[in-house]
């Protein structure tokens, strides 16, 4: 599993936030290092199951339909980086549902076109 | 007509543009001539009524295919232009292409290695991933755009400046130069196919340079019918006259430029065909004046035949214009079932259901024949069985004609009792708005309805009105039977609860009979009962002696099923912080056991609409919609026949208090003021502090705002405290028939704080509302607080600010009910065919998974509770039962 690395940054403005003029207008009053950040363990991503290739092939069945009739989720998408899904996969959704309790689905990764190749 | 069978499927369809050969050759002439007729009326050769391009005139046959009016499509013809004219619906392409190709070769303004990297990408998308593959072909033309330098043969690229709708420039040293629609055709023709490919252009199909028009085609008559006017003046379509035009300055062109006229006069001519040609198309184009009709109306062509509520899509292909219905007033009538609806019998007289003649009805229908169609239970028409229609209105002897009645025939007769129809009230945003409804043939003019089902259509009777439509097939009357009957929808899907149930004077009149207070005589009840159609044996009477009497519960509970068991907590509960259940001192808390209201008074908790977990609730879910019906139709006309005997009416004594009240309301009044004071004067002492994130200024109206509201809430309760328990405003807010506690408040305590956009009224002069103030008052009065109630009455000043929110709040809700409708209408066309499967799953049209389960859960709505797919104290009350 790929882990992400991130920097924090605490950034303080000098006036209200306006988008094009904030160059200059603030302080970097410190920088917070590096830590190992797993997407997976935030509360509000849900599972997120790489399908096998059998796996795929059986669920396809069960819903008799063809990869692209499933919704899709673009191989960019940082939950399908994180599993290292290559178009074509299928990737099992585990969910927390206020109604269901759990709900399960299923997404077809795509390859995204605005990815520089 | 014969029935065809369909044998084959429509696998795919593509959409192309037309090429000039296609044209020319799909065309059966040329069309040369401006004028349509000559002196005796006769259609022109080669002019545009040329009788090739098909018939329209009855009984005619057409020259080019030798069929009658109705089976001949129609022909094209084609005009030859003088001159190419670029085509405004392609404008927008033909820009980009211009600006994306060289001007020199044609190719594709990116360099070699980037055009073949890019064709492996599509190649490989096009097969997998049709979607993205339209998606790269917009990245890959994005980016070959603006290039500066040709990357094939070096060279100089100048920017394309477009001028709306139809010129383009461009912009070399020596300034702008006009490209004219030939040289746009030119360039587009050096494109090479594997560059269009690549860009998301199907170069069999669509090559560019046919965006810019050489021929164009002239569509058969019946595109474009004339139409003879009573005075016998014929008059052309908006098409025609536009063809007209055309071929007019295309022939003016083509003349001139053989006599060899000045550059000037030919590049003018060109320009006005150009223009013609545009305003053909869409005459609605930015940019350039509208072609107009000699009176000068806009010419409706071809763009505004489709675009639009009225256009062809939305007037009438998604909607229809139907036989078979009636449309008038609507007006109330308790003594209709639910599911029946009156219809006046001009209406029945007019409206016909087709009837096949059998063995077993023949007699009936000869009786209906004879009596024709102006004798009520009548006939219209007869269908013999070879399809021949006769109307009832000529023949005389409509005797011979029953006579001659064979089962087989079809008796299209009056609409009557007991046929089913579907009923509707626009707008219709819900599937309760079109509802099936049983016919009641009444008297007079309107559709009568029973009140319950006035919620599920939101209707009214101050002035609605209502459609009718009569379904003609079995097939038809079947469905809307089964599944659109009135009683089939008293549970909803918008609430998960029942959306008919009792309103207004049906709760007012529930409460007033189950009042612990009432007693009834034998004959009372008796007449109750009878009215409310009980046949049955009356109950043991709940006193015996000196004189029999009954209880309002007692006939309130003859209408329950015989093995009810169920409690719940009425409307008029007051949300004690302890609450007693049996001991409840207002007899809040309803309680029947085995079909007898043992406990409590019947209010819209427990029989209104649109309230789930209720009596009615229950009772629809438990028993059936049968009797569900039964007890909307049978209980609620007895309540309202009582309502009657009782009567209950709400005067201006009805809002009367005390003097000492009012003087306590008033104290209220002055303790605030001087609160509010208070405060004005620590802000313009600077003794306030501000609250986080706000300015000094709206920390302030916080306060005071706060201050205020909480005026008209004590104002209220003061008011609410001192009403006797049987006044007859506090019996209908109470008991959720009509109105709330703000309604009471206002009318005989005070209106409180008036707003405008959510703050208090602050705009109209310099620093005050009204000139009847001082500049910067931030008073109470100043700023929109009305001290008055409706009762006692406003003053001017009050009266002109209540005015200003009233005034508020009409225009919010016009724009509320613009903006939603159009929501609404995208919504609808965005969800309209997804359907659930029977896995459970949701599915587009073409099988594309939207759900892996319906709503996560599965759970119908209509079948839950308010959402909930069991309802756990329902069934804790049945497992208690059971022991």
């Amino acid at each position: 599993m790929v882990t992400f690395h991130w920097f924090k940054v605490i950034w303080v403005e000098r006036k209200l936030y306006i988008p094009p003029a904030y160059q200059n207008n603030g302080y970097v009053l410190g920088v917070i290092m590096p830590k190992k950040f797993n997407i997976f363990d935030h509360v509000l991503v849900p599972k997120h199951i790489l399908l096998s290739k059998e796996e795929a092939e059986q669920v396809l069945k069960e819903l008799g339909v063809k990869p692209w009739q499933l919704p899709w989720i673009k191989a960019s998408d940082p939950a399908a980086k994180a599993l290292g899904a290559k178009p074509g996969d299928i990737i099992k959704i585990i969910r927390k549902s206020p109604t269901a309790g759990t709900s399960v689905a299923y997404r077809f990764v795509v390859p995204d076109v605005w990815v520089k190749s | 007509m014969s029935l065809h069978i369909l044998t084959k499927r429509i696998g795919a369809i593509e959409f192309g543009v037309l090429d000039p050969d296609t044209i020319r050759r799909m065309s059966v002439t040329a069309i040369i001539t401006a004028d349509t007729y000559d002196e005796d009326g006769m259609p022109i050769r080669s002019g545009l009524m040329d009788r090739r391009l098909g018939t329209v005139e009855p009984g005619v046959r057409c020259e080019t295919c030798g069929n009658p009016v109705g089976l001949c499509p129609g022909h094209f013809g084609h005009i030859e232009l003088a001159r190419p004219v670029i085509h405004v619906g392609f404008v927008k392409i033909i820009h980009q292409l211009l600006r994306a190709t060289c001007r020199n070769c044609g190719r594709l303004l990116l360099p070699q290695s980037e055009i073949e990297k890019y064709k492996e990408r599509m190649k490989r998308y096009e097969k997998r991933w049709y979607a993205l593959s339209l998606k790269l072909a917009e990245v890959i033309l994005k980016k070959a755009m603006d290039n500066p330098e040709c990357p094939h043969c070096h060279a100089k690229q100048y920017k394309i400046k477009f001028e709306k709708p139809t010129m383009f420039f461009e912009e070399r040293e020596e300034g702008l130069v006009r490209l004219t629609p030939s040289d746009v055709r030119s360039r587009l023709e050096k494109i090479p196919d594997e560059d269009l490919w690549l860009i998301g252009i199907n170069p069999k199909t669509a090559r560019p340079e046919w965006f810019v028009l050489t021929v164009l085609p002239v569509p058969p008559i019946c595109v474009r019918p004339s139409i003879t006017l009573e005075s016998g003046v014929r008059s052309e379509d908006d098409l025609t006259h536009k063809l007209v035009d055309i071929i007019r300055i295309n022939e003016r062109l083509r003349e001139n430029i053989e006599a060899g006229a000045p550059q000037l006069i030919i590049d003018d001519l060109w320009e006005l065909l150009q223009y013609h040609v545009t305003t053909y198309f869409d005459n609605e184009v930015p940019g350039i004046p509208p072609a107009k009709h000699r009176s000068g109306r806009p010419l409706r062509t071809l763009a505004q035949r489709l675009k639009g509520k009225e256009g062809r899509f939305r007037g009438n292909l998604s909607g229809k214009r139907v036989d078979f219905s009636a449309r008038t007033v609507i007006s109330p009538d308790p003594c209709l079932s639910i599911n029946e609806v009156g219809v006046p019998i001009d209406v029945a007289k007019i409206l016909t259901v087709p009837e096949r003649v059998t063995e077993w009805n023949i007699e009936e229908m000869r009786r209906l024949v004879i009596n024709g169609p102006d004798k009520y239970p009548g006939a219209n028409y007869i269908v013999r069985p070879d399809g021949k229609r006769i109307d009832l209105r000529f023949p005389k002897d409509r005797r011979t004609l029953a006579e001659q009645l064979k089962p087989g025939y079809i008796v299209e007769r009056h609409l009557k009792d007991g046929d089913i129809v579907l009923f509707n009230r626009q707008p219709s945003l819900h599937r309760m708005s079109m509802m099936a409804h049983k016919v009641r043939v009444l008297p007079y003019r309107t559709f009568r309805l029973n009140l319950c089902v006035c919620p599920p259509y939101n209707a009214d009777f101050d002035g609605d009105e209502m459609n009718l439509h009569v379904p003609q097939s079995e097939e038809a009357r079947a469905e809307a039977r089964i599944l659109m009957l009135v009683q089939e929808h008293i549970l909803s899907p918008r609430y998960g609860g029942p959306i008919m149930g009792a309103i207004h004077d049906y709760i007012t009149a529930a409460y007033l009979l189950t009042l612990k207070s009432v007693l009834l005589t034998r004959e009372q009840v008796a007449q109750l009962l009878v009215v409310g159609e009980y046949r049955g044996e009356l109950p043991e009477p709940a006193i015996k002696k000196p004189i029999e009497l009954w209880t309002g519960k007692q006939v309130f509970s003859v209408f329950l099923p015989k093995d009810m068991n169920f409690s719940l907590r009425a409307s008029i509960c007051m949300k004690c912080d302890q609450c007693l259940r049996e001991e409840c001192p207002y007899d809040a808390y309803v309680m029947v056991r085995e079909g007898k209201l043992l406990l409590g008074v019947i209010d819209k908790a427990s029989i209104g609409a649109e309230k789930t977990d209720s009596i009615l609730h229950y009772i629809v879910k438990n028993y059936g919609t049968d009797k569900g019906r039964e007890f909307m139709d049978t209980c609620f006309k007895m309540l309202l026949y009582f309502l009657d005997r009782h009567g209950f009416t709400m005067g201006l004594e009805s809002l009367d208090i005390p003097k000492d009240v009012i003087e306590e309301i008033k104290e209220v009044f002055r303790k605030a003021e001087a609160k509010v004071n208070a405060l004005i004067e620590d802000y313009l002492k600077g003794r306030l502090e501000p609250q986080p994130g706000k300015t000094l200024e709206e920390t302030l109206e916080v306060k005071i705002i706060e201050v205020l509201n909480e005026v008209r809430d004590q104002a209220g309760k003061i008011a609410c405290r001192h009403m006797r328990l049987d006044n007859e405003v506090l019996v209908m807010t109470q008991t959720g028939a009509r109105g709330n506690i703000i309604n009471v408040t206002q009318m005989c305590a005070c209106l409180g704080q008036q707003h405008l956009r959510g703050e208090r009224i602050h705009r109209g002069y310099h620093g005050r509302p009204l000139p009847h103030f001082k500049q910067g008052d931030l008073g109470v009065r100043a700023r929109g607080f009305v001290f008055s109630s409706f009762k006692r009455g406003l003053t001017p000043v009050e009266f002109f600010f209540h005015a200003m929110t009233g005034r508020e709040g009409l225009v919010d809700t016009a724009v509320r009910t613009s903006q939603s409708g159009y929501m609404q209408r995208r919504l609808i066309n965005a969800l309209q065919d997804l359907r659930v499967e029977y896995d459970g799953t949701v599915r587009t049209a073409d099988n594309i998974i939207v759900q892996f389960r319906y709503g996560e859960d599965g759970v119908d709505p209509a079948k839950s509770y308010h959402g909930r797919p069991v309802n756990l104290d329902f069934i804790i009350n049945k497992a208690l039962e059971v022991e």
